[in-house]
């Protein structure tokens, strides 16, 4: 019987401990959202660049997208002036274990978030590109959002993110 | 009753040192005729018994994951300071497309030097090899170019593994993983 007491006690602990540990990392996150995203009132693209890549082959682009406006957004398509084909993907693990990769026609943008296209995940997948994607160049992207705005930005091609 | 168990497990740390990393697979019985991005015909294992070689699996038409495997492998080579004694293999299992000179052009895009190589061959030759090192494919999403080409890309296995100068293969991660580096990099020391 007094075995018992102490295990409930111990549990009333734990379960108590618990709940401040997920209140506070819940606050904790909540916080960190609104630090990590400033209200300009605009759709802002940063932190782009792409990986070097040879003329006819395959090669990606990455970036985040934040939405420091009061309203949600859709990035709906995607172009550059190293190819006609550009698209928007997203690497996966399959259920099987296997990576693979699927074709993104929309990627939404909730108001006050941001969205990062990086390595492993998110990226566009710039097809067959016209001339070589030499490290120290650049590229340009445009980025089409259904506000009816294009977001056209320059990204240095370099081997990784900064 | 302690002393036995002292004894013991001085025992077990003894065979353990002695007997080295564990073997994962074997591939002395294996044999491909392959060839490098400059078309120079290689059999593979048996050219590079003698050596440590590491190996990561990709396709040239994959712009993000296989990308970050042969990062991983790069990484690899530069923090075990560009080593004489280890070859750098990026095996194609696309070798339809991945020809000795699409291969080139891919290493050129990462700007790679010595002792580091891609490898492609004879569809039935990569198949073969492919199931021997358990890496396994499958046509997964198509896309017609402007120009009305149509472009496949595969679901794939995401593996760098290391064999060691027995051609046996005793590390094995997954390829793209950031933390592979530091962890190959870690067991090389430790075993060569």
């Amino acid at each position: 019987m007094k075995h018992t007491r102490v295990y409930n006690y111990q549990s009333g602990l734990i379960v108590l401990l618990l709940s401040v540990f997920v209140l506070f990392s819940c606050e904790e996150k909540a916080e960190s959202q609104k630090a990590e995203l400033t209200v300009t009132n605009s759709i802002e693209v940063t932190d782009g660049w792409a990986r070097p890549g040879k003329s006819g082959m395959m090669t990606a682009a990455y970036f985040t997208i934040s939405n420091g406006t009061n309203q949600a957004d859709t990035l709906i398509g995607v172009s550059t002036d190293v190819t006609e084909n550009a698209q928007i993907h997203r690497s996966y693990e399959t259920e099987d274990g296997l990576m693979g990769m699927e074709h993104q026609p929309f990627v939404p943008i909730s108001s006050g978030t941001h969205v990062e296209f990086k390595p492993g995940g998110l990226h566009i997948m710039i097809i067959q590109p016209t001339m070589d994607l030499n490290e120290g160049d650049s590229l340009l992207l445009g980025l089409i959002f259904s506000s009816t705005k294009t977001e056209k930005i320059k990204v240095p091609i370099q081997q990784s993110g900064n | 009753m302690k002393i036995t168990h002292l004894f013991l497990i001085a025992a077990f740390i003894f065979v353990s040192c002695k007997s080295g990393p564990k073997v994962i697979d074997d591939l002395n019985d294996a044999s491909f005729e392959v060839l490098t991005q400059d078309s120079v015909s290689v059999t593979f294992p048996d050219d590079f018994k003698g050596q440590y070689v590491v190996l990561g699996f990709i396709y040239t038409n994959c712009p993000d994951i296989c990308p970050l495997i042969t990062q991983n492998l790069i990484k690899i080579q530069r923090d075990l300071g560009y080593p004489d004694d280890i070859q750098f293999l990026g095996v194609s299992f696309d070798p339809e497309r991945d020809t000795p000179s699409v291969l080139r052009n891919y290493k050129e895009a990462f700007k790679l030097g010595e002792n580091f190589d891609f490898i492609t061959g004879k569809t039935s030759t990569i198949k073969a090899m492919m199931d021997s090192v358990r890496v396994r494919t499958q046509v997964s999403l198509s896309t017609t170019t402007d120009d009305g080409k149509e472009l496949y890309f595969l679901n794939h296995s995401d593996k760098i593994m290391v064999l060691d100068k027995k051609s046996r293969v005793i590390i094995e991660y997954g390829g793209s993983m950031p933390a592979v580096p530091k962890l190959i990099v870690e067991d090389l020391q430790k075993i060569r």
